[in-house]
């Protein structure tokens, strides 16, 4: 047997081998999701939307990762510039709490939250001064998502923000007198793919956000109760409902990624993906 | 119209700039040469303001855009500064169309939308770019990029353009028909203008003067034949690749002087002001000629004329001419044609005959 027969049987193993873990990985993650779908039928289905549980969570849900995000977005955006494109004293420092919530557990993040937030926390007193009590109101669920989620979007945005090239910021500096001109057109303008999958991962993390919410903002349906939190509540009682809710939330958790992966390549995949 | 001051910058331990003082005449072009690294491209930066020296003074027009020190500080932006820049890797914003591109100082100057339509489609013709105006960077060819490049250098007017190695990323071919196009554009804009090369064929190509720097310094600043004649330092002799020996003065009479080096008699042409024994002897490789060995009839008068007798160490060939060292008690470089390398036959290990004028030798103090 020649080294060219060798070389080639050792190219298919490899092959074989990728393919082959490729293939259980898949199989791990569709197997569990394709279940969701497998008790389902129309006419349950339609009970369920008429019974209200499984819109009410819905609009909760869609509503406050909604908000949460455009949250993550204000802050995230202008925060990862800063940290992109500035040197300052304690740098490490921000960006370390900033990234904080990413590692730290949900359930710590909701007590965390209570502590600060609630009416006996550190800043209750001040806010029941202003007339806002944050636990079991919807505004609280925001608080939650947005604290969990919201370093998604700034560590994509930074990364993208330091990837753009130096020279053609240096360009536009040449040529324009305005920076916040700049920052539109030629910073964000080569930013977009990063800005848009930190939104897709934010909403997403929202979007299941559970921990958090439960113990922050409570599991009131039509005020607190997410989609999550309603599937986790009707599993007992009524476990049908429970798998309609999951099955909604995987075609929409589908639809929006696929959205916006899509979006992503129309505005700066061409020029350097 | 610019003027630098004393301009120092470090980047951290590195001293890049060491007190740099300069002038540019309003519609010269200066050519900085110098090898990688010395602060050419630093300088620019600083003279565009995207980057800030630690001491010194920039003035434009007789305007103050960089100096002061603390609260007193004056840093004009880019911007505001009225140049144009060309950088090495054309750095063209990617997401826009040529036209786009060139257009954006115009949008981002609020320049009324006709005008910078007529603006960049006179641009785009000038530069020879008219069938490309609506691709994309990635679109285009290293050499059209650069056309854009300097479309977009030139759209706002600027009184100033700074040109920063804009051919070095180009194959040869291109580089050559760019090279030759860039300097009918810079001869009929008539702007005053930077360029920054390591090559110094483009700087005698493009400039009224030619700045050599080295070590953050400018070593000596002239006109370029000015500078080819007269290297005051073995630095800038050695940049420009000339043949440079340490003499000692034997003995001065009108118009002759001799000088030894390592050991060997030589004439030089009288070399007048200069008071000193020891002294930088540099000699153009393009001087030096080289003959059969038997070769008794002399190049020049035999008074003034340097002939020895030597043995070939080294030959380079390159395109059109061939570099060629021989040992006369000391190297000797010498540049001489293909055919002129053919007709000698010289090979390395064989004897030649070397002559030079006594006044190709140009005489520097020797500040080693």
């Amino acid at each position: 047997m020649g080294f060219l027969d060798s070389d080639r049987i050792s190219d298919t193993m490899v092959n074989v081998c990728l393919a082959g873990t490729c293939l259980v990985f898949v199989l791990f993650i569709i197997l569990p999701i394709m279940s969701v779908f497998m008790n389902l039928s129309l006419s349950r289905l339609i009970l369920e939307l008429e019974s209200g549980r499984v819109i009410d969570a819905l609009t909760v849900g869609l509503l406050t990762s909604f908000l949460s995000t455009m949250l993550a977005l204000v802050f995230g955006v202008p925060t990862a510039y800063l940290l992109a494109t500035r040197r300052f004293v304690g740098k490490p420092i921000v960006e370390t709490i900033l990234d904080l919530p990413m590692v730290l557990p949900p359930a710590v993040a909701g007590m965390a939250l209570l502590l600060a937030f609630a009416p006996r926390g550190i800043l209750g007193p001040t806010l029941r001064g202003l007339g806002i009590i944050l636990p079991g109101s919807t505004l609280a669920v925001v608080l939650s998502q947005f604290f969990v989620a919201s370093p998604f979007i700034l560590r994509s945005t930074k990364v993208a923000f330091e990837n753009v090239q130096k020279s053609i910021i240096d360009s536009a500096r040449i040529l324009s007198p305005s920076r916040i001109r700049i920052f539109f057109t030629v910073t964000l303008a080569l930013s977009t793919h990063g800005v848009v999958s930190g939104i897709v991962m934010t909403w997403a993390r929202s979007m299941g956000e559970f921990g958090a919410t439960l113990m922050f903002a409570g599991n009131l349906p039509g005020v607190t109760q997410t989609m999550p939190l309603a599937i986790y509540t009707l599993m007992v009682e009524d476990p049908l409902a429970s798998n309609i809710l999951s099955a909604i939330l995987v075609v929409v958790s589908f639809f929006v990624l696929a959205l916006f992966r899509l979006l992503g390549r129309k505005r700066s995949g061409i020029y350097y993906d | 119209m610019i003027r630098l001051v004393n301009i120092v910058k470090s980047f951290g331990e590195k001293e890049v700039l060491r007190g740099i003082s300069l002038n540019v005449e309003r519609n010269e072009i200066l050519s900085v040469v110098g090898p990688n690294g010395c602060g050419k491209t630093t300088t620019l930066n600083i003279i565009a303001g995207l980057c800030q020296p630690d001491e010194g003074e920039i003035y434009i027009d007789d305007v103050l855009v960089q100096g002061g020190k603390g609260r007193h500080r004056t840093h004009v932006r880019p911007a505001r500064r009225g140049i144009g820049y060309v950088c090495q890797d054309y750095a063209l914003f990617p997401h826009m169309k040529a036209s786009e591109n060139i257009a954006y100082g115009l949008e981002a100057n609020k320049v009324p939308q006709n005008e910078v339509k007529r603006r960049v489609d006179s641009l785009v013709q000038f530069v020879g770019l008219r069938e490309y105006d609506r691709y994309y960077p990635d679109q285009l060819s290293g050499g059209q990029k650069q056309r854009v490049a300097l479309a977009r250098a030139l759209a706002t007017n600027p009184r100033v353009l700074l040109l920063d190695e804009p051919l070095s990323a180009l194959d040869r071919t291109t580089r050559e028909t760019l090279r030759a196009d860039l300097k009918t554009i810079l001869k009929t804009l008539q702007t005053t203008s930077i360029y920054v090369t390591h090559d110094l064929a483009e700087a005698y190509m493009f400039s009224n003067r030619i700045a050599v720097m080295g070590n953050g310094r400018i070593q000596q600043i002239g006109r370029p034949e000015q500078i080819l004649e007269n290297p005051n330092s073995r630095f800038v002799a050695e940049f420009l690749g000339l043949n440079i020996y340490s003499a000692s003065i034997i003995e001065e009479s009108i118009g002759v002087t001799k000088i030894k080096i390592n050991g060997k008699e030589i004439l030089a042409s009288s070399i007048g002001e200069e008071d000193q024994k020891s002294v930088l002897v540099t000699l153009k490789p393009e001087d030096v000629v080289l003959s059969e060995p038997n070769d008794n009839t002399p190049k020049w008068c035999k008074c003034t004329c340097n002939r020895f007798s030597g043995v070939v160490s080294e030959i380079v060939q390159m395109k059109s001419t061939a570099k060629v060292t021989v040992d006369i008690g000391f190297l000797v470089k010498s540049e001489l044609t293909l055919s002129s390398l053919r007709d000698l036959d010289l090979k390395e290990g064989k004897e030649v005959c070397v002559q030079f004028k006594a006044d190709s030798l140009n005489i520097c103090p020797n500040t080693d």
